[in-house]
Protein backbone atom coordinates (compact mmCIF):
# COMPACT_ATOMS: atom_id res chain seq x y z
CA UNK A 1 0.00 0.00 0.00
CA UNK A 2 1.01 3.61 -0.78
CA UNK A 3 0.43 6.03 1.91
CA UNK A 4 0.32 9.99 1.22
CA UNK A 5 0.16 13.07 3.27
CA UNK A 6 -1.85 15.81 2.37
CA UNK A 7 0.63 17.30 0.34
CA UNK A 8 1.01 14.72 -2.02
CA UNK A 9 4.06 12.62 -0.95
CA UNK A 10 4.20 9.10 -0.73
CA UNK A 11 5.56 8.72 2.66
CA UNK A 12 6.33 5.85 4.98
CA UNK A 13 3.73 4.74 7.23
CA UNK A 14 5.76 3.82 10.13
CA UNK A 15 7.75 6.59 10.01
CA UNK A 16 9.14 7.82 13.14
CA UNK A 17 7.50 11.42 13.76
CA UNK A 18 10.90 12.74 14.91
CA UNK A 19 12.84 11.38 12.33
CA UNK A 20 10.44 12.93 9.51
CA UNK A 21 10.20 16.43 11.20
CA UNK A 22 14.16 16.89 11.21
CA UNK A 23 13.77 15.38 7.54
CA UNK A 24 11.40 17.85 6.13
CA UNK A 25 12.58 20.51 8.54
CA UNK A 26 15.73 20.82 5.97
CA UNK A 27 13.75 22.30 3.39
CA UNK A 28 11.08 23.54 4.94
CA UNK A 29 10.78 27.45 4.91
CA UNK A 30 10.82 29.44 8.02
CA UNK A 31 7.15 30.16 9.40
CA UNK A 32 6.48 33.88 8.84
CA UNK A 33 3.87 33.94 12.21
CA UNK A 34 2.63 31.48 14.67
CA UNK A 35 -1.07 31.22 15.30
CA UNK A 36 -2.24 29.26 18.10
CA UNK A 37 -1.32 26.04 17.33
CA UNK A 38 -0.42 26.55 13.90
CA UNK A 39 2.37 27.88 11.87
CA UNK A 40 1.66 30.03 8.91
CA UNK A 41 3.85 30.08 5.98
CA UNK A 42 4.18 32.08 2.73
CA UNK A 43 3.04 30.35 -0.96
CA UNK A 44 4.70 31.95 -3.74
CA UNK A 45 4.18 31.41 -7.82
CA UNK A 46 6.92 30.41 -9.95
CA UNK A 47 7.85 34.45 -10.35
CA UNK A 48 8.35 34.57 -6.47
CA UNK A 49 5.38 36.62 -5.73
CA UNK A 50 3.40 35.59 -2.51
CA UNK A 51 0.00 34.26 -3.98
CA UNK A 52 -0.99 33.48 -0.36
CA UNK A 53 -0.60 31.97 2.79
CA UNK A 54 -0.74 27.96 4.67
CA UNK A 55 -1.36 27.64 8.15
CA UNK A 56 -0.14 24.12 9.27
CA UNK A 57 0.21 22.66 12.75
CA UNK A 58 3.48 22.09 13.32
CA UNK A 59 2.54 20.07 17.03
CA UNK A 60 1.15 17.41 15.43
CA UNK A 61 4.21 16.44 13.34
CA UNK A 62 2.75 15.50 10.66
CA UNK A 63 2.05 18.64 8.40
CA UNK A 64 -1.64 16.87 8.38
CA UNK A 65 -3.96 19.63 9.45
CA UNK A 66 -3.73 22.76 7.32
CA UNK A 67 -5.42 25.23 5.92
CA UNK A 68 -5.00 27.39 2.54
CA UNK A 69 -5.45 31.14 2.98
CA UNK A 70 -5.94 33.22 -0.16
CA UNK A 71 -5.70 36.53 1.20
CA UNK A 72 -4.53 38.82 4.03
CA UNK A 73 -8.51 39.20 4.97
CA UNK A 74 -8.25 35.20 5.16
CA UNK A 75 -5.10 34.91 7.38
CA UNK A 76 -7.10 38.07 9.85
CA UNK A 77 -9.93 35.74 9.89
CA UNK A 78 -7.84 32.81 10.51
CA UNK A 79 -5.60 34.36 13.57
CA UNK A 80 -9.03 35.69 14.84
CA UNK A 81 -11.25 32.66 14.74
CA UNK A 82 -7.94 30.42 15.51
CA UNK A 83 -9.89 28.60 18.52
CA UNK A 84 -12.44 26.76 15.77
CA UNK A 85 -9.97 25.13 13.79
CA UNK A 86 -7.61 23.62 16.38
CA UNK A 87 -8.06 24.44 20.43
CA UNK A 88 -4.19 23.89 21.88
CA UNK A 89 -6.09 21.13 24.06
CA UNK A 90 -6.94 19.22 21.17
CA UNK A 91 -3.98 19.55 19.36
CA UNK A 92 -2.28 18.22 22.69
CA UNK A 93 -4.79 15.21 22.56
CA UNK A 94 -3.59 14.68 18.74
CA UNK A 95 0.42 14.89 19.96
CA UNK A 96 -0.44 11.92 22.32
CA UNK A 97 -2.11 9.99 19.57
CA UNK A 98 1.68 10.29 17.66
CA UNK A 99 2.61 7.29 19.43
CA UNK A 100 0.63 5.69 17.12
CA UNK A 101 2.06 7.53 14.06
CA UNK A 102 0.52 4.75 11.48
CA UNK A 103 -3.14 5.82 12.57
CA UNK A 104 -2.28 9.40 11.63
CA UNK A 105 -0.81 8.20 7.87
CA UNK A 106 -3.90 6.10 7.46
CA UNK A 107 -6.01 8.72 8.40
CA UNK A 108 -4.40 11.71 5.90
CA UNK A 109 -4.09 8.68 3.59
CA UNK A 110 -8.28 8.15 3.73
CA UNK A 111 -8.53 11.77 3.42
CA UNK A 112 -6.70 11.88 0.38
CA UNK A 113 -8.12 9.14 -1.28
CA UNK A 114 -11.62 10.73 -0.34
CA UNK A 115 -10.71 13.79 -2.39
CA UNK A 116 -9.37 12.29 -4.85
CA UNK A 117 -13.07 10.45 -5.15
CA UNK A 118 -11.57 6.73 -4.52
CA UNK A 119 -14.36 6.27 -2.14
CA UNK A 120 -13.90 2.60 -1.62
CA UNK A 121 -10.23 3.03 -1.13
CA UNK A 122 -11.41 5.33 1.82
CA UNK A 123 -13.99 3.41 3.26
CA UNK A 124 -11.33 0.63 3.66
CA UNK A 125 -8.99 3.01 4.75
CA UNK A 126 -11.03 4.41 7.75
CA UNK A 127 -11.95 0.82 8.66
CA UNK A 128 -8.13 -0.26 8.91
CA UNK A 129 -8.47 2.89 11.24
CA UNK A 130 -11.12 1.38 13.64
CA UNK A 131 -9.48 -2.15 13.81
CA UNK A 132 -6.05 -0.12 14.70
CA UNK A 133 -7.85 2.90 16.85
CA UNK A 134 -9.71 0.00 19.33
CA UNK A 135 -6.23 -1.68 20.41
CA UNK A 136 -5.54 1.86 21.76
CA UNK A 137 -7.21 3.80 24.95
CA UNK A 138 -6.93 7.24 22.82
CA UNK A 139 -9.18 4.96 19.89
CA UNK A 140 -11.64 7.24 19.83
CA UNK A 141 -9.26 10.43 18.91
CA UNK A 142 -8.41 8.87 15.78
CA UNK A 143 -10.96 6.31 14.71
CA UNK A 144 -13.88 9.32 15.07
CA UNK A 145 -12.82 12.03 13.02
CA UNK A 146 -11.28 9.32 10.30
CA UNK A 147 -14.75 8.38 10.48
CA UNK A 148 -16.25 12.22 10.25
CA UNK A 149 -13.75 13.61 7.80
CA UNK A 150 -15.44 12.37 4.46
CA UNK A 151 -18.56 13.61 5.34
CA UNK A 152 -18.36 16.71 7.30
CA UNK A 153 -15.31 17.97 5.13
CA UNK A 154 -11.55 18.46 6.24
CA UNK A 155 -12.26 21.05 8.89
CA UNK A 156 -11.28 18.77 11.18
CA UNK A 157 -8.26 17.45 9.96
CA UNK A 158 -6.61 17.76 6.31
CA UNK A 159 -6.53 20.64 4.07
CA UNK A 160 -9.17 23.19 3.87
CA UNK A 161 -9.19 26.70 2.19
CA UNK A 162 -10.63 29.97 5.09
CA UNK A 163 -12.78 32.22 2.73
CA UNK A 164 -14.44 35.65 3.50
CA UNK A 165 -14.89 37.80 6.67
CA UNK A 166 -16.84 34.84 7.88
CA UNK A 167 -13.81 32.35 7.86
CA UNK A 168 -16.07 30.19 5.84
CA UNK A 169 -14.38 26.67 5.39
CA UNK A 170 -14.37 24.69 1.86
CA UNK A 171 -12.18 21.89 1.12
CA UNK A 172 -9.04 22.17 -0.91
CA UNK A 173 -9.82 21.51 -4.56
CA UNK A 174 -6.81 19.15 -4.92
CA UNK A 175 -4.75 18.95 -1.70
CA UNK A 176 -3.10 15.65 -2.54
CA UNK A 177 -2.20 16.79 -6.10
CA UNK A 178 -0.98 20.12 -5.75
CA UNK A 179 1.10 20.76 -2.82
CA UNK A 180 0.98 24.27 -2.26
CA UNK A 181 4.06 26.15 -2.69
CA UNK A 182 5.83 27.70 0.06
CA UNK A 183 8.83 30.30 0.65
CA UNK A 184 10.28 31.57 3.29
CA UNK A 185 10.48 35.17 1.59
CA UNK A 186 8.49 37.27 3.73
CA UNK A 187 10.67 35.45 6.29
CA UNK A 188 13.77 36.45 4.96
CA UNK A 189 13.07 40.25 4.77
CA UNK A 190 12.07 41.02 1.78
CA UNK A 191 8.15 42.87 1.51
CA UNK A 192 5.88 40.13 0.67
CA UNK A 193 3.55 41.43 -1.92
CA UNK A 194 -0.16 40.73 -1.37
CA UNK A 195 -2.81 39.25 -3.50
CA UNK A 196 -4.52 41.55 -5.78
CA UNK A 197 -7.77 41.44 -3.79
CA UNK A 198 -6.03 42.02 -0.73
CA UNK A 199 -6.40 44.94 2.36
CA UNK A 200 -3.35 47.21 2.74
CA UNK A 201 -0.42 45.37 4.42
CA UNK A 202 1.21 47.88 6.71
CA UNK A 203 5.03 49.15 6.39
CA UNK A 204 8.03 46.75 7.17
CA UNK A 205 9.24 43.91 6.13
CA UNK A 206 9.59 40.73 7.36
CA UNK A 207 7.40 40.84 10.07
CA UNK A 208 6.05 38.14 11.37
CA UNK A 209 3.12 40.67 12.67
CA UNK A 210 2.51 42.66 9.60
CA UNK A 211 -0.08 41.57 8.10
CA UNK A 212 -3.40 43.61 8.64
CA UNK A 213 -6.84 43.35 7.43
CA UNK A 214 -8.95 46.59 6.99
CA UNK A 215 -12.31 44.57 7.43
CA UNK A 216 -10.94 44.01 10.93
CA UNK A 217 -12.89 47.07 13.67
CA UNK A 218 -10.50 47.19 16.98
CA UNK A 219 -14.06 47.82 18.70
CA UNK A 220 -15.17 44.64 17.57
CA UNK A 221 -12.08 42.77 19.12
CA UNK A 222 -11.55 44.25 22.64
CA UNK A 223 -13.30 43.93 26.23
CA UNK A 224 -13.25 47.23 28.41
CA UNK A 225 -12.37 46.45 31.77
CA UNK A 226 -12.11 48.16 35.07
CA UNK A 227 -9.01 49.59 36.60
CA UNK A 228 -7.73 51.76 39.28
CA UNK A 229 -10.16 53.18 42.16
CA UNK A 230 -13.19 54.94 42.35
CA UNK A 231 -12.06 58.24 41.44
CA UNK A 232 -15.45 59.71 42.93
CA UNK A 233 -14.30 58.16 46.43
CA UNK A 234 -10.73 60.13 45.72
CA UNK A 235 -9.46 56.69 45.21
CA UNK A 236 -5.71 56.78 43.38
CA UNK A 237 -6.00 55.90 39.76
CA UNK A 238 -2.25 54.10 40.06
CA UNK A 239 -0.49 56.74 38.69
CA UNK A 240 0.74 60.59 39.07
CA UNK A 241 -2.07 63.02 38.35
CA UNK A 242 0.13 64.46 35.40
CA UNK A 243 0.33 60.68 34.11
CA UNK A 244 -3.26 60.21 34.95
CA UNK A 245 -4.51 63.52 32.82
CA UNK A 246 -2.02 62.42 29.54
CA UNK A 247 -3.62 58.71 29.73
CA UNK A 248 -7.50 59.72 30.20
CA UNK A 249 -6.94 61.98 27.35
CA UNK A 250 -5.94 58.77 25.10
CA UNK A 251 -8.59 58.47 22.18
CA UNK A 252 -11.72 56.60 23.05
CA UNK A 253 -10.56 56.23 26.84
CA UNK A 254 -13.73 55.79 28.60
CA UNK A 255 -14.40 55.08 32.56
CA UNK A 256 -17.53 52.82 34.01
CA UNK A 257 -19.74 55.60 35.14
CA UNK A 258 -21.17 53.06 38.13
CA UNK A 259 -17.98 52.04 39.44
CA UNK A 260 -16.42 55.48 38.95
CA UNK A 261 -13.27 53.77 37.82
CA UNK A 262 -11.10 54.42 34.39
CA UNK A 263 -11.64 51.43 31.53
CA UNK A 264 -8.86 50.42 29.52
CA UNK A 265 -9.54 47.92 26.18
CA UNK A 266 -8.16 44.09 26.42
CA UNK A 267 -7.45 42.23 23.72
CA UNK A 268 -7.00 38.32 24.03
CA UNK A 269 -4.51 36.53 22.24
CA UNK A 270 -2.82 33.18 22.07
CA UNK A 271 0.61 33.04 23.95
CA UNK A 272 3.58 31.21 22.65
CA UNK A 273 2.46 28.14 24.91
CA UNK A 274 -1.01 28.09 23.30
CA UNK A 275 -2.42 29.25 26.57
CA UNK A 276 -5.39 31.73 26.17
CA UNK A 277 -3.73 35.69 27.49
CA UNK A 278 -4.91 39.09 28.17
CA UNK A 279 -3.12 42.56 27.25
CA UNK A 280 -4.27 46.08 28.28
CA UNK A 281 -4.37 49.78 26.24
CA UNK A 282 -5.56 52.91 26.83
CA UNK A 283 -7.86 53.75 24.69
CA UNK A 284 -9.27 53.13 20.76
CA UNK A 285 -9.15 54.97 17.78
CA UNK A 286 -10.44 53.22 14.72
CA UNK A 287 -8.60 50.48 14.01
CA UNK A 288 -5.95 51.65 16.50
CA UNK A 289 -5.14 50.56 20.17
CA UNK A 290 -3.82 53.69 21.56
CA UNK A 291 -0.87 53.40 24.50
CA UNK A 292 0.10 56.51 26.84
CA UNK A 293 3.24 56.78 28.12
CA UNK A 294 4.16 59.62 29.48
CA UNK A 295 7.98 58.50 29.72
CA UNK A 296 9.47 55.22 28.40
CA UNK A 297 11.05 52.34 30.75
CA UNK A 298 13.29 50.11 28.88
CA UNK A 299 13.53 47.40 31.07
CA UNK A 300 12.84 44.12 31.39
CA UNK A 301 8.45 44.64 32.16
CA UNK A 302 8.12 47.00 29.43
CA UNK A 303 9.70 44.29 26.75
CA UNK A 304 7.57 41.96 27.72
CA UNK A 305 3.84 44.30 27.76
CA UNK A 306 5.56 45.88 23.80
CA UNK A 307 6.09 41.87 23.04
CA UNK A 308 2.19 40.95 24.27
CA UNK A 309 0.73 43.67 22.86
CA UNK A 310 2.71 43.21 19.88
CA UNK A 311 1.17 39.55 19.60
CA UNK A 312 -2.15 40.76 20.54
CA UNK A 313 -2.45 42.97 17.59
CA UNK A 314 -1.04 40.61 15.44
CA UNK A 315 -3.34 38.25 15.71
CA UNK A 316 -6.33 40.22 15.68
CA UNK A 317 -5.72 41.76 12.60
CA UNK A 318 -5.00 45.18 14.72
CA UNK A 319 -2.37 47.96 14.81
CA UNK A 320 -0.82 49.92 18.02
CA UNK A 321 0.28 53.40 18.51
CA UNK A 322 2.39 54.37 21.73
CA UNK A 323 1.71 57.90 22.31
CA UNK A 324 4.36 59.70 24.07
CA UNK A 325 4.82 63.24 25.01
CA UNK A 326 8.06 64.23 23.17
CA UNK A 327 11.00 63.34 20.95
CA UNK A 328 13.35 62.11 23.51
CA UNK A 329 10.52 59.66 24.80
CA UNK A 330 9.93 58.36 21.13
CA UNK A 331 13.50 57.94 20.13
CA UNK A 332 13.72 55.53 23.00
CA UNK A 333 10.22 54.08 22.10
CA UNK A 334 11.56 52.88 19.11
CA UNK A 335 14.96 52.06 19.39
CA UNK A 336 12.99 49.47 22.25
CA UNK A 337 10.98 48.41 19.11
CA UNK A 338 13.85 47.72 17.13
CA UNK A 339 15.37 45.96 19.42
CA UNK A 340 12.48 43.47 20.11
CA UNK A 341 12.09 42.92 16.52
CA UNK A 342 8.35 44.39 16.94
CA UNK A 343 7.12 46.46 13.86
CA UNK A 344 3.48 46.49 14.11
CA UNK A 345 3.18 49.22 16.69
CA UNK A 346 3.95 52.88 15.79
CA UNK A 347 5.55 55.45 18.09
CA UNK A 348 3.61 59.01 17.85
CA UNK A 349 4.81 62.02 20.03
CA UNK A 350 1.52 64.03 21.38
CA UNK A 351 2.21 66.76 23.31
CA UNK A 352 0.45 66.92 27.03
CA UNK B 1 19.62 64.96 48.49
CA UNK B 2 18.99 62.44 50.80
CA UNK B 3 20.36 59.13 50.45
CA UNK B 4 17.54 57.57 52.29
CA UNK B 5 15.00 58.82 49.76
CA UNK B 6 17.36 58.07 47.01
CA UNK B 7 17.48 54.25 48.81
CA UNK B 8 13.70 54.11 48.69
CA UNK B 9 13.67 55.09 44.76
CA UNK B 10 16.60 51.96 44.17
CA UNK B 11 14.22 49.65 45.76
CA UNK B 12 11.15 50.60 44.02
CA UNK B 13 12.72 49.90 41.15
CA UNK B 14 14.35 46.58 42.24
CA UNK B 15 10.94 45.65 43.63
CA UNK B 16 8.74 46.48 39.72
CA UNK B 17 11.49 45.06 38.07
CA UNK B 18 11.44 41.72 39.77
CA UNK B 19 7.76 41.85 40.60
CA UNK B 20 5.58 38.67 39.96
CA UNK B 21 3.31 39.22 37.33
CA UNK B 22 0.57 36.40 39.28
CA UNK B 23 0.28 38.88 42.11
CA UNK B 24 0.86 42.36 39.86
CA UNK B 25 -0.67 42.76 36.28
CA UNK B 26 2.03 43.68 33.80
CA UNK B 27 0.42 46.34 32.87
CA UNK B 28 0.51 47.95 36.57
CA UNK B 29 3.85 47.14 37.02
CA UNK B 30 5.04 49.08 33.55
CA UNK B 31 2.47 51.77 34.42
CA UNK B 32 5.08 52.72 37.64
CA UNK B 33 7.70 52.04 36.38
CA UNK B 34 7.08 54.89 33.67
CA UNK B 35 5.85 57.14 36.53
CA UNK B 36 9.26 56.68 38.01
CA UNK B 37 10.72 58.14 34.98
CA UNK B 38 8.20 60.65 34.23
CA UNK B 39 9.09 62.15 37.94
CA UNK B 40 12.92 61.27 37.94
CA UNK B 41 13.43 63.39 34.64
CA UNK B 42 11.56 66.61 36.98
CA UNK B 43 15.42 66.50 38.54
CA UNK B 44 17.35 69.49 37.46
CA UNK B 45 20.58 68.62 36.05
CA UNK B 46 22.52 69.02 39.36
CA UNK B 47 20.14 67.16 40.95
CA UNK B 48 20.27 64.60 38.74
CA UNK B 49 23.90 63.99 38.76
CA UNK B 50 23.80 63.69 42.82
CA UNK B 51 20.88 60.93 42.03
CA UNK B 52 23.05 59.36 39.53
CA UNK B 53 25.97 59.33 42.10
CA UNK B 54 24.34 57.78 45.34
CA UNK B 55 22.64 55.51 43.08
CA UNK B 56 25.56 54.22 41.80
CA UNK B 57 26.98 53.66 45.09
CA UNK B 58 23.79 52.00 46.43
CA UNK B 59 23.88 49.62 43.12
CA UNK B 60 27.62 49.04 44.50
CA UNK B 61 26.45 48.00 47.89
CA UNK B 62 24.00 45.00 46.61
CA UNK B 63 24.66 41.83 47.80
CA UNK B 64 22.73 40.31 44.96
CA UNK B 65 24.11 40.84 41.51
CA UNK B 66 20.59 40.26 40.06
CA UNK B 67 19.53 43.69 42.55
CA UNK B 68 22.55 45.03 41.35
CA UNK B 69 22.64 44.88 38.02
CA UNK B 70 18.78 46.48 37.99
CA UNK B 71 20.55 49.37 39.55
CA UNK B 72 23.37 49.62 37.67
CA UNK B 73 21.00 49.86 34.35
CA UNK B 74 18.05 51.91 36.10
CA UNK B 75 19.68 55.09 34.72
CA UNK B 76 20.01 54.08 30.64
CA UNK B 77 16.52 52.22 31.52
CA UNK B 78 15.17 55.38 32.65
CA UNK B 79 16.64 58.10 29.56
CA UNK B 80 18.10 59.80 32.69
CA UNK B 81 22.09 59.36 30.67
Amino acid sequence: MTFTDAWGEEIDPFYRTKHQLETMGATRPKPVEKVGAFVIRARVNDKGEVIGYVAASDRTGQWMDYYLLDTTIDLANFRKNVARFASSKLMGRIEQTQQKPEWMREFAYSAVMFWRGHLKETMRSVGRQWISALEDPLWWMSAAPATLTPFVGPASVGGAVIDGEGGEIRPVANPAGEAPATSDVAAEGSAPQSPGNSPRVSEGAGSSREYISNETTAEASIRWVDEGGDMRAAKSAGMSDEAYAYQSSTPGARSNAIAGRSQAPEVQYVDANGNEAKVKFDGIEGNKLVDRKLGVHMGSKTRLLAERQSAALAQNGLEGVWEVPDATEAARARKLFAQEGIRNIRVEVVKR
Amino acid sequence: MNRVLIEIVAHLAIFLEQADQDNFSLEQIVRQQEDMVFRLKKLNAGERSEFLRLLKEIASGQESQENRDILERFPEDAGLL
